[in-house]
């Protein structure tokens, strides 16, 4: 039995024998707005608990979201501003002030999810707040202009299916305890990113689109960072750990803890990151 | 009245509202005119709100049996009914955005006569509008309208009022909570995370081969909650404040003057403890800096400052490293790899065994004589030699005088051991000899350099043996472990008998612990020239060392 079954099915016994668990009152919402004339728009959103969902959305649609969630705990706040052309649209799902989240795990928190949809027409600034989280981002095909993900304990995997619709000024990826993965991240089109990692497994993914060059700052507390990137990418990594193994098959070592790869002469495009961390491990490995 | 309103609402509904693809013959730009489209389901009530490009707002809603726009009753219906269930079909078309998706079905449908009065009223109220109102009454609607506009507005600036009274409050409150916060704890910057129980931590940790390292830092009490603080410009605990989890700083700098109910665990950063703070567990520093300012700790303050190399979990297997179980080639080219280190130290030692034996054979055989009769006085000797070698060495730094010399006394401890080492294998290989052949061949065999290449090969035979069962580490591992182990027990129980007897014999020159000078056992008539007087040269060489010992 998986881990995640396991503790599902631990959640609802618990919840079966709670009794405050039984006043759940599950409360569905959605809203959609038409895209008309917007030039841009800025995303941010703060969820607390449940499931996240993140992706492209039809054009003639600014933004649709659906959510779900117990209104006995939570509260679902939306809120769209527009000031000349720019759309400004703020969701938050968070716990009412008279909850306290200690009892949280009696509820049944997994029930609660929040899909949000977005217009691939117009450039975007997205800035998550995620905390007891499981996100599921698909962030191909939007114009991001710029990217905050910031998650507390949470499971998040991020990818960007199709290349970014324009260039992005700064990605910055900010994981708690967690399980963190983005993929194709080649797609996203930062020029620059940071990326850091209280304790967990950070999981980056560099493949995609690369027309560009680049430069990122990873940071890891307590926990291992797994480093994909393209073969025909010339990478320069930027070493300064603590009681961190650092394994780089294929790169050459320089002095001043740098690591070359060995096409870093001849790339077409460049990635430069600097890692730090003070306990556990980093992998970097060519595809 | 009651009607009226249905009516108004229908046509705001139809004429304004958006109801996209459904009603044939609408122009797209009706659809146009929905901004924004909301739904609400629960299990009581199914809320259907519209944003209009006029700015206006209309709400239907389906809640405990009773049908509302804008929040006046216009009609019933059945719980779990058929009417209930089309509106709810039409709602979630409506989540996606295609409100006119499920227009068609639910205006079409018949109902029960449960739901029919409600059904009737809404058909009723919207086939008029869709087939096209008159303009009286389109201008009434409008003008109604207009007005219910007016008052939605009305409202709605009200509700807006009221909404802004109510966030000032939430934001107060919000700003008088963080302000509660501040007082006891002060994070600046860094990352805050919590964990029930230190568990958590150790689960990610086993991954990277460090939780064992963690457990035995925490003395193996992993069920304690934790905060962890990771690069915090500043993470201040407050006097009078308790903390009552673990506190774990990651690369930060702490101050604490409040109470911290558990341990405090500080990793490459730093940790003042003010006078007012008390914390019932340890202080564990690894590469971290902690200045007690006379705050009470319950525990201890260890510090950690071991570089604990990172292993891999073999439960996570990492393909393209390979970090397998060790082949049997591997095994084997493992195995042939201490045996040629073996054979390169027999080969060096050797060598500078003979370089001793040739350049300084009497002071070698001293010893060695010294460190086979009086074995047990040469072990402690060589052990007191060992003790104090280090504090004699920061006594002769500290004094000004002879710090010129610790160079020397470093040599000179090397070259003791050196010669120490060579003479215990001297005395093991002549003790060989002696128990392994007769006296013929022990006359052909008794020389020095015989003695130390042979007692070489004794010391480091059990060097051998475990490169050699290293090669079949599956099988002999345990053989392996032990031969290791007593090879090097051996190995320095040999270098300090030898250390002591160098210096009991003042590096050979004095043989107060070595036994009496033997005689070699040789025929009576070879013995009765030996015991002749000396005569010649040789003879007075003899004698002369032989003076020379005594003194």
């Amino acid at each position: 039995m998986r881990p995640s079954a396991v503790l599902a099915l631990a959640v609802a016994l618990a919840a079966s024998m709670a009794p405050q668990a039984a006043g759940q009152t599950w409360r569905t919402e959605a809203k959609a707005r038409q895209h008309r004339g917007q030039e841009s728009l800025d995303v941010k959103v703060t969820y607390a608990v449940g499931k996240f969902e993140l992706r492209k959305g039809p054009d003639r649609l600014l933004y649709r979201l659906d959510s779900r969630y117990d209104e006995e705990v939570f509260i679902l706040r939306s809120n769209y501003l527009e000031s000349e052309s720019r759309g400004d649209l703020r969701i938050e799902i968070d716990d009412l002030d008279d909850v306290d989240l200690k009892d949280l795990k009696d509820y049944d928190y997994e029930g609660g999810n929040l899909t949000l949809d977005l217009s691939g027409a117009i450039p975007v600034v997205l800035d998550l707040e995620m905390g007891a989280v499981e996100a599921e981002l698909d962030l191909g095909g939007l114009q991001l202009q710029r990217i905050s993900l910031q998650t507390g304990a949470s499971d998040t995997h991020v990818s960007f299916s199709e290349p970014n619709r324009q260039a992005a000024e700064f990605c910055t990826f900010k994981a708690g305890a967690a399980a963190f993965r983005v993929e194709e991240l080649g797609n996203s089109g930062c020029r620059r990113m940071s990326v850091s990692g209280g304790v967990g497994t950070l999981t980056l993914d560099f493949s995609g689109e690369w027309d560009y060059d680049a430069t990122g700052d990873i940071n890891v507390g307590l926990g291992t960072v797994e480093i994909s990137v393209p073969a025909e990418l010339g990478v320069r990594i930027e070493k300064s750990t603590f009681l961190m193994s650092f394994d780089a098959p294929g790169f050459v070592k320089q002095d001043g803890g740098v690591w070359l790869s060995r096409n870093w002469d001849t790339a077409e495009n460049r990635l430069t990151l600097s890692v730090s961390g003070v306990l556990g491990g980093v992998e970097i490995d060519r595809i | 009245m009651l009607k009226h309103l249905r009516h108004i609402g229908t046509l705001l509904l139809v004429s304004t509202l958006a109801l996209p693809t459904a009603l044939s013959g609408q122009s797209a730009q009706a659809v146009e005119e929905i901004l924004q489209t909301s739904v609400a389901l629960t299990g009581d009530a199914a809320v259907l709100d519209l944003e209009l490009a006029s700015g206006r707002s209309l709400q239907i809603m389906f809640n405990d049996g009773l049908v509302l726009i804008d929040g006046d009753v216009v009609g019933r219906y059945a719980p779990g009914g058929a009417l209930e269930s089309a509106w709810r079909d039409l709602l979630r078309g409506a989540s996606l955005g295609e409100l006119g998706s499920g227009w068609a079905e639910f205006s079409g449908a018949e109902y029960q006569s449960a739901d029919a009065t409600a059904a009737e009223t809404i058909w009723a109220a919207l086939a008029p509008l869709a087939a096209g109102m008159s303009a009286e009454l389109a201008e009434e609607a409008r003008v109604e309208a207009v007005a219910e506009a007016a008052a939605a507005m009305e409202e709605a600036a009200a509700a807006e009022e009221a909404a802004a009274a109510a966030l000032e409050v939430a934001v107060r409150a919000q700003a008088e909570a963080l302000e509660g916060l501040a007082q006891d704890e002060v994070i600046a910057g860094g990352l805050v995370v919590e964990l029930s129980e230190v568990k958590g931590l150790a689960r990610q940790l086993v991954r990277i081969g460090l939780a064992p390292e963690l457990e035995r830092l925490l003395n193996g009490d992993l069920e304690m909650p934790v905060r962890i603080v990771i690069e915090a410009d500043e993470y201040r605990l407050a006097e009078g404040a308790e903390l009552d989890k673990m506190l774990l700083l990651v690369e930060s700098d702490g101050v604490l003057a409040g109470k911290v109910r558990s341990n405090v665990l500080v990793a490459d950063g730093s940790l003042i403890i003010l006078p007012t703070a008390e914390i019932e567990g340890d202080v564990i520093a690894i590469d971290a800096t902690v200045t007690n300012q006379g705050g009470t700790i319950a525990g201890e303050i260890r510090e950690s400052l071991h570089r604990t190399p990172v292993v891999v979990a073999p439960a996570v297997p990492r393909i393209r490293i390979g970090r397998h179980a060790p082949s049997a080639l591997s095994r084997v080219t493992a195995g042939l790899g201490s045996l040629a280190k073996t054979v390169a130290m027999y080969l060096l030692f050797g060598f500078l065994g003979a370089l001793i034996v040739y350049l300084f054979r009497g002071h070698l055989e001293t010893v060695s004589d010294t460190v086979s009769f009086s074995f047990g006085r040469s072990f402690l000797a060589g052990l007191a030699a060992e003790v104090l070698f280090l504090p004699i060495g920061l006594v002769m730094t500290v004094l000004v005088v002879t710090a010129i010399a610790v160079p020397f006394y470093i040599i000179a401890f090397a070259l003791l051991s050196l010669l120490g080492y060579v003479s215990v294998a001297h005395a093991a290989g002549e003790n060989l000899t002696r128990r392994r052949f007769s006296w013929s061949d022990r006359m052909r065999r008794a020389n020095s350099y015989y003695y130390v290449l042979n007692g070489l090969g004794v010391l480091l035979a059990l060097f051998v043996g475990a490169a050699i069962t290293q090669m079949a580490y599956p099988l002999l591992g345990w053989a392996h472990d032990l031969l290791i182990a007593s090879a090097w027990i051996l190995t320095w129980i040999a270098a300090t008998s030898g250390l002591g007897a160098a210096v009991l014999s003042r590096a050979g020159t004095r043989r107060t612990y070595a036994r009496p000078q033997e005689l070699p056992e040789l025929p009576a008539d070879t013995l009765a020239e030996e015991m002749a007087p000396p005569a010649g040269a040789a003879g007075a060489r003899r004698r002369t060392r032989e003076e020379s010992d005594e003194t």
